[in-house]
């Protein structure tokens, strides 16, 4: 009989054990979470979001690093992005200010654009908070907050095609980029942000068009005809000037979009 | 037509008829005055002048209008003593004809500009215009010219802006560029497009919400503050 009942008890427990086990923990909202997020930002390499996931969770008691892990889940153009945002908004809320006072303050904020941009030259930061930081003591809005991290998330893919444009332009693999050539590259780029600009003055009817023929000529510098023109004028003036590395290309063309970020008021 | 319009005052179109108590009819001329208001300085002058120094060419817009003839009516020279009193109109354009024919649509809704070779004689110091605009034809209820302009020269004083380089650019040369030690044009034009496209992106959604600073030129401005 006892022999019969210990197999039995034995049995029964783990059974019940498991259940309990799992709502201990709570692994089952964990697991809906995590599917949930899954399913909503669609991430390209599923393992290592997941990965990514449970390491952060780990980060809980800093807002603003578990604020930087919710805004980086997705990529910026997508329109769960906004809403991750939001989320990540919120969380910082909770972010204690002074006595019985919570919100988000510039302080946080800008150690959530320091966070963003860690991947950065630190001239480039630097240059990014001097237009969008805010003072500790002031409070954040949605709206700035928003506007914030979605540059900072651009410059993140802007800097990476700086790469890749280095890259492009270092044909002899040899780390550096003649300073002719990334002179020219510069002059193009900024040339054409020049022209788009929201207020140009087009300059054969001399009104003030929104987005009108100055269009058409910035894509036509930056097209392989344009580029072509003056590449060629570039290299005929046959000056030395020395190479230049990835950072300080990257530096210099990042001035060109520093230049289009609204200083804060 | 590189310098803007003369400064002129344009009259309404009257229509010139020849009434009777019972026959009254459409005579089918019009004529516009023009004068060239010139306010003058008060102590030279009490009476305001009008005068014109020249006119190059003359622009409108046919509305229907047959024939047009230009007279002008030259400043009096006060030297004349014997004509001071007599001020003369003189035809510069005789019966222009607008229309090939006045009866049929072609013509009537054109564009026309009246330059120097077209007139008698060079206009200048005028104190007067009247352009007189005649359609014989009864089949039109109504005439005129629209949007009239005058120009004190007709030569081209500037050189138009040259046309864009992506307009003048040939297609059959594009495809032979190759830059010697630049293999791969093609994929550093698309990355700069795409730095392009990504700051313009940017650039749209910045914020346009103030933080609520109390700052002028990036100092604090003290009389921004309000106890209210």
């Amino acid at each position: 009989m006892a022999d019969k009942k210990k197999p039995n008890s034995a049995d029964d427990r783990p059974q019940e054990t498991d259940r309990q086990f799992l709502e201990r923990y709570s692994i089952g909202t964990l697991m809906k979470d995590v599917l949930g997020k899954i399913v909503s930002n669609r991430p390209k390499d599923p393992i290592t979001f997941l990965s990514d996931y449970f390491d952060s969770l780990e980060d809980q008691s800093n807002l603003v690093l578990k604020a930087r892990n919710i805004i980086e889940m997705t990529h910026h153009s997508r329109p769960v992005f906004e809403m991750n945002v939001r989320q990540a908004y919120d969380i910082m809320l909770k972010q204690k200010v002074g006595k019985r006072l919570y919100g988000v303050n510039g302080t946080s904020y800008t150690d959530l654009i320091k966070t963003l941009c860690r991947d950065m030259p630190q001239p480039v930061t630097t240059k990014l908070l001097k237009k969008i930081e805010c003072l500790d003591y002031e409070a954040i809005t949605f709206d700035v907050f928003k506007s914030g991290v979605f540059t900072c998330c651009v410059l993140q893919d802007y800097v990476k095609l700086c790469e890749m444009l280095f890259n492009s332009l270092d044909f002899q693999s040899s780390g550096k980029v003649d300073k002719i050539l990334s002179d020219v590259v510069n002059e193009q780029l900024k040339a054409a942000l020049a022209n788009t600009r929201t207020d140009a003055r087009n300059p054969y009817t001399g009104q003030t068009d929104p987005f009108s023929l100055s269009i058409v000529e910035a894509g036509y510098n930056l097209g392989p005809d344009g580029l072509f023109y003056a590449l060629e004028r570039g290299m005929r003036s046959k000056s030395q000037l020395g190479g230049q590395t990835l950072e300080q290309f990257t530096i210099e063309i990042c001035d060109a979009f520093l230049s289009k970020v609204k200083r804060l008021r | 037509m590189g310098d803007r319009p003369l400064h002129c005052s344009i009259k309404n179109p009257i229509l010139l008829t020849v009434e009777d108590q019972k026959n009254a009819f459409h005579s089918g001329c019009k004529v516009i005055d023009v004068t060239f208001p010139n306010v003058s300085s008060p102590e030279t002058q009490t009476v305001p002048i009008s005068f014109c120094e020249r006119v190059g060419e003359i622009c409108f817009k046919n509305y229907y209008t047959a024939y047009v003839s230009i007279r002008v009516k030259f400043k009096a020279a006060p030297e004349n003593g014997a004509e001071a009193g007599e001020i003369k109109w003189k035809t510069c354009v005789r019966r222009m004809r607008l229309m090939p024919s006045p009866h049929k649509e072609s013509g009537s809704q054109d564009y026309f500009a009246i330059s120097k070779k077209q007139f008698s004689f060079e206009i200048s110091n005028i104190s007067a215009m009247r352009i007189i605009l005649q359609q014989p034809s009864p089949v039109w209820k109504e005439f005129r010219i629209e949007d009239l302009r005058l120009y004190r020269s007709s030569e081209m004083l500037s050189k138009p802006p040259p046309l864009p380089a992506w307009l003048t650019e040939d297609s059959a040369n594009s495809t032979k560029h190759k830059l010697e030690g630049i293999p791969n044009l093609e994929s550093i034009s698309s990355s700069l497009q795409e730095l392009w496209g990504l700051s313009e992106e940017m650039a749209i959604n910045q914020s346009k919400t103030e933080i609520g600073r109390y700052e002028v030129d990036g100092c604090y401005e003290v009389n921004l503050l309000a106890y209210t």
